[in-house]
């Protein structure tokens, strides 16, 4: 094994952050919004709060065994055959997250950018450019993260403030709070809750990589925190313009960035979406990819990651391609069954390894 | 369409299979040949325009009955 990678908490705070707003920014609004309607940034401040108590047990996982990723550890709790099952469908689920972020990347850049490219276009070169940056390494991920950060936050902060600007808004259009009942926004917070704040799951095999682990619990809470404030006040935005139309748009965020005018001069600001969707995008992907080439690595005891970057971008990208026919079964995927899927690997399998570790314990 | 995707997964092997070769890496070179399997697999049917089952759909069907909890 080549000598292990150190990050510093700075850089995976920055680095959780960028893969909590990545998808988000830009789906969370609409998918929030068509079961809470116009509560939807209430639900989103409620997943967060689920979302710091999962990054807890995570931190727990990580702390209690430190060093290791979830990957050996499951082998060691759970014996060695039920361990790599474990493993496997952890891998499993790195895999198939990242295919979905790439082809949500795809849909967004073929319906609102360029409609006559294949979408394969957008889900290779981007793959490609994610391959690379898992090949160089997780500290080098790490690196290039926090150049592009400023960008990032930047780019939002600009679209956050200047949405105030837009003719339609609103914030009346906020009132009446809960009107459907205070339960509709509870059940709707599964949704954020699973997308993206529960995704830190994946988290668990860079943890072991972190100079100071013990910090864990710390920055994940305050990359959720950060990252809800953010996804919350742009859906708010959203509701403020839009009203209760905001459901029906696919990207209500875009629809809304594209309204901004400000002055005549401060026109066409929906390419900042863009950007923030490329190189946060970009992110998520490669911790994904890094995810299921780091757990293939340990599953089958291999020396090195490197030589199995390439082939598993090119599984990725292939089942991004199968997994929806169109995006209508995308949204319907991730707002119906993404929620209760994805509860099997960022809740109930953490939470059945620290169970049968502490019970081991006691006996 | 085809030969392109050909291409890709030739070079990528002359790029990667040389150097494990050179360090005896028998345990990744046997992973590594199973995953670009698995690509072309994946891949070479799409390229041809044969329907491959999308792995949602059995998700789908497992999970349908808890997704009228979000009614």
């Amino acid at each position: 094994m080549k000598e292990e990678e150190k990050l510093s908490s700075v850089q995976v705070f920055f680095l959780a952050l960028n893969f909590f707003l990545a998808s988000a920014f830009i789906l969370m609004p609409s998918a929030v919004a068509a079961t809470a309607g116009r509560d939807g940034w209430a639900a989103i401040l409620i997943a967060a709060g689920a979302g710091i108590l999962l990054s807890k047990l995570y931190a727990a996982l990580c702390i209690r065994f430190s060093g290791r990723t979830i990957i050996l550890f499951a082998q060691d709790i759970a014996g060695e055959i039920p361990g790599k099952i474990m493993g496997l469908l952890f891998a499993w689920f790195a895999l198939h997250l990242g295919a979905l972020v790439l082809r949500n990347f795809g849909d967004f850049m073929v319906i609102s950018l360029m409609p006559c490219t294949p979408l394969i276009v957008f889900n290779s070169v981007i793959m490609l450019i994610a391959a690379m940056a898992v090949y160089r390494g997780l500290e080098v991920l790490c690196r290039f993260n926090l150049m592009l950060m400023p960008v990032i936050l930047v780019s939002m902060a600009v679209i956050i403030i200047f949405c105030f600007t837009i003719p339609n808004f609103d914030a009346a259009k906020l009132l009446p709070l809960f009107e459907n009942g205070f339960s509709r926004v509870l059940k709707t917070s599964l949704i954020p809750m699973t997308f993206p704040f529960g995704e830190g799951v994946l988290f668990l095999m860079i943890f072991p990589n972190m100079s100071n682990s013990g910090d864990a619990k710390k920055i994940m809470a305050g990359a959720i925190i950060a990252s809800a404030m953010i996804i919350a006040s742009i859906t708010a935005e959203t509701v403020a313009v839009f009203g209760s139309n905001a459901k029906n748009f696919v990207y209500s965020t875009h629809s809304m960035i594209r309204c901004i005018e400000l002055a005549e001069i401060f026109e066409r600001t929906d390419t900042l979406t863009i950007v923030i969707w490329i190189l946060s995008g970009l992110i998520k992907i490669s911790v994904c990819l890094y995810a299921f080439v780091k757990g293939c690595t340990q599953l089958f005891a291999l020396k090195d990651y490197r030589p199995i970057v390439i082939p598993s971008g090119i599984i990725m990208t292939a089942l991004s391609i199968l997994v929806y026919e169109n995006v209508i079964e995308q949204t319907e995927f991730a707002s119906k069954i993404w929620p209760f899927y994805s509860l099997v690997f960022e809740l109930l399998l953490p939470l059945m390894l620290i169970t049968l570790d502490s019970v081991k314990k006691v006996f | 369409m085809i030969v392109l995707l050909l291409m890709i997964f030739a070079t990528v092997i002359l790029i990667e299979v040389p150097g494990m070769l050179k360090k005896n890496m028998r345990r990744e070179l046997i992973a590594f040949f199973v995953l670009i399997a698995l690509g072309m697999a994946l891949s070479i049917p799409q390229a041809l325009g044969v329907k491959i089952p999308s792995p949602t759909k059995p998700i789908e069907a497992l999970f349908r009955p808890l997704s009228k909890l979000l009614k």
